[in-house]
């Protein structure tokens, strides 16, 4: 009994000094599912399975390229049905070996269904899902929302100006959230920030905040995928880091590493919830450990990071760390930060990946 | 706040209470006499947890301790006020930058108060009436430590540091107060200093002072303070400086529950600036942040001039950090710890100290006092 408790009261203890180490965990297990006779595995973890049959495969894309290899155990159904929620517009899809796909198109909520007929004596298929430009460096726009939380009922507004922006010559190629989408992480509420999305023209990548965490287990990887993932853009390398417990996992810690060095010679956006460091520091909406985020900010320096990216405050603050230029913005509507006179707001990014430059613009909603 | 305004309140009332018993200006006053218990034991010990933890003093009432109850009472009142107040100004303005800074401090009060009245509360219903100890008469010219110190963070391959400080005070009434400590890791590449300047006020004086028996002795004190810290992080490039200003003080708490002897509460509250030069491949920059400061102690005085405290503290530098959690507060708590000091012989001592936060912080360190004052025997 009492060694029951003392392994309870360790256990208790290593959790308060690792919090997200958990959900590191769950993020490795992203993108892999199995079931008779067939087993997926989506590379890189950049999307979620929702639904697997031999014949039926539905996910969730979070990241504008999406890699999906499918191994059957026994000969495939003779139609396979490929479904794609958050599809980016334009998005086609390859397999490997070389199927015809039958049918492809995009619906208005952002889903792709791709129709393939695969033969009897294939076993292994390699998909990709992207749009054609992707891979190749050039110029494009993204916008950054976060901290939505209660506000939902009002996110409409900000969808609708969005899309407007996406309907410019320039487009918007898709929006990027730094977390707190909902007020608890609820099933019902992660249901109805997706049920929202569906307004929006372009598809929508995120990491998780303190807002998600308030089911145990988190309910965001099984409708978002990752808190922690990293994909590449048009020569812009992304990537999103959970910090949503005031600190990074040494797990994500140790991912970091490969993403940094692999985005090295490359434009590189790192996004996360809380910002290692609260501009006003006595309020402290930052990392617990002041030495962590130190420590965080001296590997992105060094790791050639060129743009950081947070919500959790409720304001709009633009400001330098270690550095690098930061922008915090949790203006999605959540219980704003008064007196500064900044109000509902998005951050709209023009990057240009063989200028290497990244514009960051302010959108005042109200 | 809460705690400054007690702490004002308790100096001041007391310097001006003249009818207390054997009382002189800057002495607590003697205990005061009892009235009938309410209820045997051990019923006042077990109301002390039970409602005591929602109502402060239940245990003291029973035992027929009027006026404790009704100042722990006051003290829970006007801690769950200050936090659900700061808590309201916090909500209602989303943490706004230009009211954080104080609205915070009022939080942390809030509930520290809230914190030290639910202590105390259980300490006066089921310690001894005269406590288990007294304030430690020692005023040591010079005090020095040797020690080491176990940190077990995730985040950082560090664990084991060599630990010194060596501490003077020079004068008295009011005496100087310098520190300097330091904690060296030389083969993880991690050293921390820090300098710390303070001016002692309102402590009682030991020369003088009548035997233990005569009168119950006071470690009550106020101190200003001046600290710079720098912690080197030469591994992971980077070194955080700190500049800080705080007020310190002790409170008997004899001075603020009459009948209450052998325990003490130690408070903080300041504001520092903190810097961090990062210095890694092609990077040379400087940022800097403000730090909140706040401490809320708990402590008991021991036999032989021992004394322990169980504390909270709102730093988020240092090797301890904050408090991981996840959640709407993620990132805001501060650590909590318990330090104790061991007399072994008049002028040696052993401290240690064990924090949580963001890491598991160890020490433990051999003290060697010389020269000053000592209470006459």
């Amino acid at each position: 009994m009492a060694g029951r408790a003392a392994l309870a009261c360790t256990l208790a203890v290593c959790g308060c000094l690792r919090p997200s180490e958990e959900r590191a965990r769950q993020d490795a297990e992203i993108g892999q599912a199995e079931v008779e006779a067939l087993r997926a595995q989506i590379e890189g973890g950049q999307g979620v399975v929702r639904q697997l049959e031999p014949g039926y495969v539905s996910l969730w894309e979070s990241a504008p390229r999406l890699r999906l290899q499918l191994a059957y155990s026994e000969p495939p159904p003779g139609e396979l049905w490929i479904e794609v929620a958050n599809c980016m517009p334009g998005a086609q899809l390859a397999a490997a070996p070389e199927l015809p796909v039958l049918s492809g198109e995009r619906d208005r909520s952002g889903i792709c269904r791709f129709q393939l007929a695969p033969p009897p004596e294939l076993r292994e298929l390699e998909l990709t899902i992207a749009p054609p430009e992707s891979e190749r460096p050039g110029r494009f726009r993204f916008a950054v929302l976060s901290d939505v939380q209660e506000a939902i009922n009002r996110v409409q507004d900000i969808y609708t100006r969005l899309n407007a922006i996406a309907a410019e010559p320039e487009g918007l190629d898709f929006l990027l959230g730094a977390g707190d989408l909902t007020e608890r992480g609820t099933g019902e509420q992660l249901e109805r920030f997706q049920a929202e999305l569906t307004q929006l023209r372009v598809p929508y990548y995120t990491t998780l905040g303190n807002h998600e965490l308030g089911q145990n287990p988190t309910l965001f990887h099984d409708y978002f995928g990752r808190g922690s993932q990293s994909f590449e853009y048009r020569g812009v390398r992304f990537s999103l880091i959970d910090s949503a417990s005031a600190t990074v996992d040494p797990i994500v810690f140790g991912w970091l590493a490969q993403w940094l060095e692999a985005g090295r010679d490359q434009l590189h956006v790192v996004a996360m919830h809380i910002p290692p460091l609260d501009p006003f520091g006595v309020r402290n909406g930052a990392f617990a450990s002041r030495s962590e985020a130190a420590k965080l900010l001296a590997r992105l320096a060094e790791g050639g990071v060129d743009l950081t990216l947070y919500g959790h405050i409720h304001s709009y603050y633009h400001f330098d760390n270690a550095g690098i230029p930061a922008y915090i913005s949790g203006g999605g509507g959540a219980i704003p930060e008064r007196f500064d006179q900044i109000g509902r707001h998005f951050l709209v990014v023009e990057a240009d990946a063989e200028a290497q430059r990244l514009d960051v613009r302010l959108v005042r909603v109200d | 706040m809460t705690l400054a305004a007690a702490l004002a309140v308790a100096l001041c009332a007391d310097s001006a209470r003249g009818a207390a018993p054997q009382a002189e200006p800057g002495e607590p006053p003697a205990v005061a006499p009892d009235t009938e218990p309410r209820a045997p034991a051990p019923w006042p010990q077990i109301a002390a947890v039970f409602p005591g933890v929602i109502v402060h003093g239940s245990g003291t009432w029973l035992q027929g301790r009027t006026e404790t109850s009704e100042r722990l009472l006051l003290a829970e009142g006007s801690g769950l006020l200050a936090t659900f107040a700061a808590g309201a100004v916090l909500f209602r303005t989303g943490a706004a930058r230009n009211l954080v800074g104080p609205t915070a401090l009022l939080a942390v009060a809030g509930v520290s108060t809230f914190g030290l009245s639910l202590l105390s509360s259980l300490y006066a219903t089921w310690a001894p009436r005269e406590g288990w100890g007294e304030a430690s008469q020692r005023r040591a010219l010079l005090e020095s430590a040797l020690g080491y110190t176990y940190v077990d963070d995730p985040q950082f391959a560090f664990h084991h540091f060599l630990t010194t400080r060596l501490e003077a005070r020079l004068g008295a009434g009011p005496a100087l107060h310098l520190r300097l400590d330091t904690a060296h890791a030389p083969d993880q590449h991690n050293q921390r200093y820090e300098l710390l300047s303070g001016l002692r006020l309102l402590e009682q004086r030991v020369a003088g002072v009548a035997a233990p028996s005569d009168r119950a002795r006071d470690g009550t004190y106020l101190e200003p303070q001046l600290g710079y810290i720098e912690h080197r992080f030469d591994d992971s490039g980077f070194v955080t400086r700190v500049f800080e200003l705080q007020l310190e003080a002790r409170l008997d708490s004899a001075r603020l529950l009459p009948d209450v002897r052998g325990a003490f509460f130690q408070l903080g509250a300041g504001w520092a600036q903190q810097w961090f030069s990062f210095d890694v491949p092609g990077v040379s920059a400087l940022n800097n942040s403000s730090l909140l400061l706040a401490h809320a102690g708990f402590g008991l005085y021991l036999p032989r001039a021992s004394e322990l405290e169980l504390y909270y503290d709102h730093r988020h530098d240092g090797f301890a950090g904050g408090l991981k959690a996840n959640g709407l507060g993620s990132g805001v708590p501060g650590h909590f710890g318990l330090r104790g000091e061991l007399a072994l012989a008049e002028d040696w001592a052993l401290r240690a100290e064990a924090q949580l936060g963001s890491a598991w912080v160890l020490g433990l360190a051999a003290v060697l006092r010389l020269g000053g004052e000592r209470a006459p025997r």
